[in-house]
């Protein structure tokens, strides 16, 4: 009886999980113009991060413009690798859309073994932002003004710098870094670029890769911007020189890129491109996006294809030269 | 002092106390209800505050916070269900004394001690947030590893009568904390090839399993009643409540200071407070004899401590916007979306908003104690609702929890596994606290321990040197010692 009663519960339980998030599957006539119903829109991050918040601005504003909800879904893990699986699994017919952080996406999948896709299994649309990170020196531990003080050190005393980095974009800008300035530092993982900070400011590490944003939040607290890892100077910190102008050939930027799933009708890809472009291009986006600090730079299909196309050649180049840049 | 006038006008106008009052009903339920909390609350808020003035957005979000951290205090006292970590010690003597018939009186303790802890947590954040910020700043990896060890020396005070079952219970957790990617050498564990493991094990389906789904479970296999409880309540005076919790002034100030404290650490928060508070006051209470069968002392330590460390989690994200707790880590959000940088200037540049948020949260108490209070009676006839309306809705609610903490189906196999898993504990009297405490501070201990042992390495140090030979540290290990020794000493008394 207690049995039954048990077996009885556990049934119930588990028909509940399944039935309320089973999805409900509507009909689409293909003659209609897309989007003809609402448009899921994965998200590979937590809610509240930069990624999110810079894709459900974006979703709202392509609502507006279409006329059809875009719901975003947020499936973090494993540096976006939970949900980027989920949205290559979808089925293609442009109602399954997501976005995805350009290096966390190519050290997937250079580095992880087992992923369930691979290069290939998106149709890259389009981008709409970038940013970049930049090296910081605590003023208490170290007296370093600039690159090449802290570099001078380095080569003096390998591996006694430590450099706070949070994920494996960071780690492969410090290898970057190392192979290009040949310095050893020692790197010490953080959760998040807020316990970056917390480290950096406290004085427990000696260095930290964030992101140009932290630049703000450290002004007047004992912690010094040295350099910017992105090929050109970026706003708003452009008093910082980039490591190419200081004579390291370093450039690694971030950006969201909006995909969908290999094998989208080309017809609906050209469209989710164009609409992107209209709504990012008005002036309250761009000065919403301002305000979130955030970077706008539009990228079509084809150039933000052409952009990580160079990206993975980067990053496979570094793996061929330091093959353990990421053990 | 323009600014603070600006600031009180806004929370006091109509619009804002309604706004605050909205946030702190909505935070209730929130945290009464299985499986949802604070966290998923305030995420599901978070869109609707883009479109409102920041100052009432914030409001709202910190009135959230506030009231789910007292609500999951009332699915503990009355159903056996803390949803979260937080009420995980609330529900060891809070439930009992429900099931002495003492359901009213439970509630109006865990109330009144919500409200003084999170009064003084918000106090002290509004009088001393730069200097805390700066003492927050010197906790650094070595101090971090000896918090979360003075944590799992709580172990010692959730484990009942057997030693062994209780060590089992918390390396159970610690052993559920690898389980994902370690960040350390950014390679997984325990995974086995599955995307989902790779993505490590999430708290909220863990507990919602461990501690609602399995009571439920419990429930079925027991023989039917027609009632949750079937004593009659005991009749109670709630000033008499309020003289003697004024009575236990020592207890509830020692927690409240152990909670802020906890709050302002980064990386820490209300769980990691309540299970603290809740061992030091079994190490100190004169009622030690009773905690686990209804100590009032133990209903209030934890409850108290974690709303302290509401106002705590503040601190450090208004003064260098290093966010305290994963609840002010998404109003970190809220502000930015607004074009405000938490840190140093924006006391300078947002003055007025920042009152906002801080008076706001001390309105937040008030009303809190307010719908606490009134609300006992209706809480408490859930007792009088026959079970098989109970456990159908509390399941329901659970795996609703369990998907949404990260929008994944897997999670709900993961809340009903550990619901099973949760009934074999409770039928072995293997105590499921320790395995959510063990869960909740293994990947702290872990990592911090192991940046430790990385930046000594670099800078040529012992490792052992690196951690205890610094002022914090010494602290710390002192209070380790003193909470081991008084409750191993406890637990050997017991068994003679």
């Amino acid at each position: 009886m207690k049995m039954k009663r048990c077996i009885v519960g556990l049934c119930l339980a588990l028909l509940l999980g399944v039935s309320v998030f089973a999805q409900g599957g509507g009909e689409t006539r293909t003659q209609d113009p897309f989007p003809s119903k609402s448009v899921q829109f994965i998200v590979p991050y937590a809610a509240g991060g930069g990624t999110d918040s810079l894709m459900r601005l974006l979703a709202k504003a392509m609502e507006t413009e279409l006329g059809q909800s875009f719901i975003i879904t947020n499936k973090a893990g494993g540096l976006g690798q939970v949900g980027l699986t989920e949205l290559a699994n979808a089925k293609n017919d442009g109602y399954t859309i997501g976005a995805l952080s350009n290096l966390d996406h190519i050290l997937v999948l250079l580095t992880n073994g087992n992923v369930g896709y691979t290069y290939d299994s998106f149709e890259y649309l389009g981008a709409i932002n970038t940013t970049a990170n930049v090296i910081y020196a605590n003023n208490k531990n170290t007296k370093f003004t600039s690159v090449n003080e802290m570099v001078a050190y380095a080569k003096q005393n390998p591996g006694k710098l430590t450099i706070s980095i949070s994920g494996k974009t960071h780690l492969a800008e410090v290898a970057l870094l190392e192979k290009a300035a040949s310095i050893d530092l020692t790197p010490v993982m953080q959760n998040s670029g807020n316990d970056s900070l917390k480290a950096i400011l406290g004085g427990h590490v000696d260095l930290a890769v964030m992101d140009k944003n932290f630049v703000a939040q450290v002004t007047g607290q004992g912690v010094t911007p040295l350099a910017v890892f992105s090929a050109e100077r970026i706003a708003p910190v452009t008093s910082l020189p980039t490591f190419t102008e200081l004579g390291y050939p370093i450039a690694t930027e971030t950006y969201r890129v909006i995909v969908a799933p290999k094998g989208t009708p080309a017809e609906i890809c050209q469209k989710i491109t164009e609409i992107i472009r209209i709504v990012s291009g008005k002036e309250d986006f761009k000065s919403k996006m301002q305000s979130m600090s955030e970077n706008y730079r539009y990228l079509d299909a084809e150039q933000v294809k052409n952009r990580l196309d160079g990206d993975l050649k980067a990053m496979k180049d570094l793996l061929t030269a330091v093959p353990n840049a990421f053990n | 002092m323009e600014y603070l006038l600006q600031a009180v006008t806004s929370i006091l106008s109509p619009l804002g106390l309604l706004i605050n009052l909205l946030g702190v009903a909505l935070g209730i339920v929130f945290g009464a209800l299985p499986g949802l909390n604070g966290v998923v609350g305030v995420a599901l808020l978070l869109p609707i505050t883009y479109n409102m003035a920041p100052e009432f957005g914030l409001i709202m979000l910190g009135g959230l916070y506030m009231g789910a951290t007292y609500g999951g205090s009332i699915s503990a006292i009355l159903l056996n269900c803390p949803g979260t970590g937080e009420a995980a010690c609330t529900a060891l003597n809070g439930n009992p004394m429900a099931r002495q018939g003492r359901a009213k009186e439970a509630l109006s303790y865990s109330v009144l001690s919500s409200s003084l802890g999170g009064m003084f947590g918000v106090i002290v954040m509004l009088l001393f947030t730069p200097m805390l910020a700066r003492l927050a700043l010197k906790f650094g990896p070595p101090e971090q590893f000896l918090v979360s060890v003075l944590g799992l020396a709580v172990v010692g005070s959730l484990m009942g009568k057997s030693l062994a079952k209780g060590i089992f219970s918390v390396a159970f957790g610690l052993i559920l904390s690898i389980v994902g990617m370690d960040i350390t050498s950014v390679n997984y564990r325990l995974a086995f090839g599955n995307i989902h493991l790779q993505a490590g094990l999430n708290l909220i389906p863990i507990s919602v399993g461990f501690f609602a789904i399995s009571e439920m479970l419990d429930l079925l296999c027991q023989a039917p009643k027609n009632e949750l409880v079937t004593n009659t309540f005991s009749k109670f005076r709630l000033c008499d409540t309020t003289v003697d919790i004024f009575r236990r002034w020592r207890i509830l100030l020692k927690s409240s200071v152990i909670g802020t404290i906890i709050g302002i650490l980064p990386g820490t928060g209300g769980a990691i407070a309540s299970f603290i508070a809740y061992g030091e006051a079994k190490r100190s209470s004169k009622e030690r004899n009773q905690f686990g069968s209804g100590a009032i002392d133990g209903l209030i330590a934890p409850e108290s401590a974690n709303n302290a460390a509401v106002g705590g989690s503040f601190v450090p994200l208004l003064s260098l916007g290093i966010p305290g707790s994963a609840t002010s880590a998404i109003i970190f959000g809220a502000l930015t979306v607004h074009g405000m940088i938490p840190g140093p200037r924006l006391f300078s540049e947002h003055a007025d908003i920042v009152y906002a948020l801080m008076f706001g949260l001390l309105i937040s108490v008030f009303l809190m104690l307010f719908l606490g209070l009134s609300g006992t009676r209706l809480f408490t006839k859930i007792l009088k609702v026959n079970p098989r309306f109970i456990i159908p809705a509390v399941i329901a609610f659970s795996i609703f929890g369990a998907y949404s903490a990260r929008n994944d189906i897997f999670d709900i196999f993961i809340a009903i596994i550990f619901g099973l898993i949760g009934l074999i504990f409770k039928r072995t009297q293997i105590p499921i606290a320790p395995a959510v405490l063990g869960m909740i501070l293994g990947s702290m201990a872990e990592q911090n321990l192991r940046q430790s042992m990385v930046i000594a390495a670099a800078k040529d140090i012992n490792i052992l040197a690196y951690i205890t030979i610094r002022p914090i540290s010494i602290i710390l290990i002192a209070l380790i010692s003193l909470l081991i020794w008084g409750n191993f000493k406890a637990g050997l008394r017991a068994d003679d």
